[in-house]
């Protein structure tokens, strides 16, 4: 079964989390309560989506690290996906890059947990 | 006329000032102080410990009974034993030469086998039989053939009663000479005299070697150079003597700069007289010295001396003296911060850093280093470094060390750039010491042809005349030194006037040297046609000072210029520059080494644009659209623009976070110039020139960890822009980023 709601998308175990323009220490600890929240709810992969994201700054990226470090003390499983040419390079300055896999597309993050197991629909933001 | 030495020392012509010295030291031996009865000689390498030595050896020998003189160099040695036999050889050998007033037989060289046969027949105090069992305990124990010469000279004293007088020459050698177990030699061989029933004199270059070794019975002396007056006597007569030209100003200059040391004022009289030139006047003098440094005898002493081999050495040892230079005692200089800014891996320094220990050129005291060589050592590493390490040609090195050289001898005179007034004067006094001979365009000395001119419409007139006159480039003297007008001007309420020294085309001859002549008008108005008549009226009167020498006429000024001052500058032939220009200049200067024309034609500005963000939340995302519709503007790509947006938003992160809460605004200044954006970001407040962070981030991150978490922005701000920079301001820091753009086809990324 698939929710949509808001900047997120749950399928079944997965769930999409579209992250905001700018990623800051707000919107980083934003981001971090929902994948609480999923994580809570049995989430078991989680994928950020960051094809609507313009800018990141390093304490943004500290928050990210964090939350991938949550998320595999938990055993769940986080990737990203949508980096522009100019976040990529930040998260691989960063060397963020070497720890989590990273996706050109939503889609393709998402075909490779689904292997085509489930229907996608377009995500709501 | 006094009688040479036994050991070979200098002619007496050339021996000054050291007598008292010497006296001192015969008085103690003859009557000792029960308290210190043993003396140490402390001195640099080259000031004349040995000269002192052997002439107190030779008065001993010669005039006194009390005591028998053994005068011991220590030499470099491989192994424990050809020290154990050189110093029970020097013992039994000058003990017989002493007995028989037999001054030749005291510096004959001899074997051990031909000296014991040479003293079998007449062997009243047992020589021969020490001689006998050393050659034994060689066979068997280095060590204990070593500590047994130790003990001979106390027992030749005991049974022929009359005490042994030790002169031990550079005695810490010991330590470097004989392995990793060295400094445990050297304190047995200390303690051995010291505990011993026979007295010495020794010389070193530091009191360590009586750490851990009862040194308290010791009196130390410290042997500088020659004081001032003494050394340019030494040097006054050396010339005298050789028929060199000199001046008295001259020979105090230099004897300050190289610190009284007996070696280089001989090296450098003998250097003047062998090339035909004389020591009258500085140009001469730096000329002389540089070609000494570089390669003439006192270069090739150095080179033998210091024995440097990697250039691991020559760039620490570069870095520990020129932060020696800038005296800065809150900035230590360690071991890890140099492996740091040389990027080299941790540990790589340990062994070059030992080895610049044993140079005596720096002291490491527990990772923290300090220069302690000389002012030419200084030079000579220097040299060494632009010419193996760094990309100075030979010529070029020497160029600047001549230039370094007269910049020093200026400061030492006391005359160095001395303008009390306010913080728009010190800048231009910066600006033009920092003229180096660079080739810059002429625009930037003519404020009507700079682009955008000035503001609230001054400098808006002026002929097109003077309009065309910025064109082309100019070449600029190389700057030695300024001070002001007011020594000239006895009379004179006004301003006073800038005057720097220098000279063009990189010549240090009478016909290149140049003095530029800067009017630095402060305040809140523009330069006017009366400012202008002030300083043409002052310059007519102080020319007279400077009959033979070219001077240039420049005027400053911190708001700009009236379309009249322009045009009457113009016609007089003085140079004008504004802020901008004079900004521009001071970009120019501190672009590492001399960039090509085209580099400084490049940061010239086109444009310029001003934020200033309050602190609130998000306010960095402002900074970021204005730079963003800059750099689309310029040119550049998404990629690089996305990286300029992160790396303004860090510094502006960085900027708020190290802020004064009270005023708590950051000021942002866009300047553009063709294919090159510079950002500055100010803020009030602490400074945040952290350098842990850029040591966390060069460390190793370890593979299998998810990186740190904090720390990140300033190496974010490096790694995404060409240029960054961080600057102390009054009250805040300043940091300035520089973005070159590349287009398709150009090399780069």
């Amino acid at each position: 079964m698939m929710h949509r709601y808001k900047n997120y998308r749950e399928l079944g175990e997965s769930v999409v989390i579209y992250a905001d323009n700018y990623i800051n220490d707000i919107e980083g600890e934003k981001l971090e309560d929902l994948c609480d929240l999923f994580l809570k709810k049995g989430s078991r992969r989680i994928i950020i989506d960051f094809s609507g994201t313009d800018l990141v700054n390093s304490i943004g990226v500290s928050i990210l690290i964090g939350i991938i470090e949550k998320i595999r003390d938990k055993e769940g499983d986080i990737v990203f996906s949508g980096l522009k040419k100019s976040n990529h390079e930040v998260f691989d300055i960063m060397g963020l890059t070497k720890h989590i896999q990273i996706f050109d597309k939503e889609e393709d993050a998402v075909r490779q947990e689904g292997r085509g197991s489930q229907q996608l629909n377009p995500p709501v933001v | 006329m006094a009688k040479r030495a036994i050991f070979s020392v200098c002619p007496e012509a050339e021996f000054f000032g050291r007598d008292p010295l010497i006296d001192h030291i015969v008085d103690h031996v003859v009557n000792p102080s029960p308290l210190a009865p043993n003396m140490l000689l402390v001195g640099r390498r080259w000031r004349g410990k040995t000269e002192v030595l052997r002439r107190v050896h030779a008065i001993l020998f010669r005039e006194h009974t009390a005591v028998v003189p053994i005068y011991f160099r220590i030499r470099r040695y491989d192994v424990l034993t050809d020290l154990a036999d050189d110093f029970i050889r020097e013992v039994a050998k000058q003990y017989a030469a002493f007995r028989t007033r037999d001054e030749a037989f005291a510096t004959e060289e001899i074997t051990l086998e031909r000296l014991e046969k040479e003293l079998i027949d007449s062997d009243p105090a047992g020589v021969v039989r020490f001689l006998r069992s050393h050659r034994e305990a060689r066979e068997r124990d280095p060590i204990s053939a070593l500590r047994g010469s130790l003990a001979v000279p106390g027992a030749i004293s005991r049974s022929s009663g009359v005490p042994l007088f030790l002169i031990i020459d550079d005695i810490g050698r010991v330590a470097e000479v004989t392995g990793p177990g060295g400094r445990q030699v050297l304190e047995d061989l200390v303690y051995a005299l010291a505990t011993g029933p026979s007295r010495f004199l020794a010389s070193s270059d530091s009191v360590s070697c009586l750490e851990n070794t009862g040194g308290a019975d010791t009196e130390v002396v410290n042997m500088g150079g020659l004081d001032e007056e003494t050394a340019i006597f030494m040097l006054a007569e050396l010339c005298r003597v050789n028929r060199v030209r000199f001046d008295a100003e001259v020979l105090r200059q230099l004897a300050r700069k190289l610190d009284g040391c007996p070696l280089y004022l001989k090296n450098m009289v003998r250097a003047a007289r062998r090339v035909g030139s004389g020591l009258a006047d500085m140009k001469e003098t730096a000329s002389i010295y540089v070609q000494e440094i570089t390669s003439g005898n006192i270069a090739f002493a150095l080179r033998g001396e210091l024995q440097l081999r990697g250039k691991d050495e020559l760039r620490c040892a570069r870095a520990v003296a020129s932060a020696d230079k800038k005296r800065n005692p809150h900035i230590p200089v360690t071991v890890e911060g140099l492996e740091e800014m040389l990027l080299l891996e941790a540990g790589s320094l340990a062994a070059p850093v030992e080895r610049l220990v044993q140079a005596r050129l720096v002291d490491n005291s527990l990772g923290t280093l300090t220069w302690t060589g000389d002012s030419a050592e200084g030079d000579f590493i220097d040299y060494m470094c632009d010419v193996s390490v760094g990309s100075r040609t030979p010529e070029e090195a020497r160029t600047s060390m001549v230039r370094n050289f007269l910049k020093e001898t200026y400061s030492l005179r006391g005359v160095s750039g001395s303008l009390a007034s306010g913080g728009f004067t010190k800048d231009v006094t910066r600006v033009i010491e920092s003229f180096d001979g660079q080739k810059v365009p002429f625009k930037l000395f003519s404020n009507r042809g700079f682009p955008g001119g000035e503001k609230n419409g001054i400098s808006k007139s002026g002929s097109d005349e003077s309009r065309r006159a910025g064109e082309g480039d100019t070449e600029l003297p190389i700057v030695i030194g300024s001070f002001d007008s007011h020594r000239f001007e006895k009379n004179e309420t006004g301003p006073a006037i800038l005057l720097a020294r220098g000279f063009m085309g990189g010549r240090y001859d009478t016909s290149a040297e140049v003095v530029w002549a800067v009017g630095v008008k402060e305040g809140v108005n523009p330069v006017n046609v009366g400012d202008v008549a002030n300083f043409t009226r002052r310059l007519s009167l102080l020319r007279e000072n400077f009959r033979t020498t070219r001077m240039v006429k420049w005027i400053t000024s911190g708001v700009g210029f009236t379309g009249e001052a322009l045009d009457m500058a113009f016609k007089e032939g003085i140079l004008t520059s504004g802020p901008k220009e004079l900004r521009a200049l001071g970009d120019l200067f501190t672009c590492a080494g001399k960039p090509p024309a085209g580099e400084l034609r490049a940061v010239i500005p086109d444009k310029e644009f001003e934020v200033t963000l309050p602190s609130t939340s998000k306010a960095e995302l402002v900074a970021a659209r204005a730079v963003e519709e800059i750099t689309v503007d310029m040119g550049f790509d998404e990629r690089s623009i996305g990286g300029i947006k992160t790396a303004v938003v860090e510094a502006c992160i960085n900027a708020f976070e190290h802020g004064k809460p009270s005023t708590g605004k950051v000021h942002i200044r866009f300047i553009t110039s063709p294919g090159r954006l510079e950002v500055r970001v100010e803020n009030t407040g602490t400074n945040y020139l952290g350098h842990a962070e850029t040591r966390r981030a060069l460390e190793g991150e370890d593979r299998e960890k998810l990186p740190r978490k904090r720390g990140w922005g300033l190496e974010l701000i490096r790694r995404l822009m060409d240029e960054v920079r961080f600057e102390s301001i009054p009250g805040g820091t300043r940091v300035v980023m520089v973005k070159y753009l590349i287009k398709e086809g150009e090399p780069g990324e």
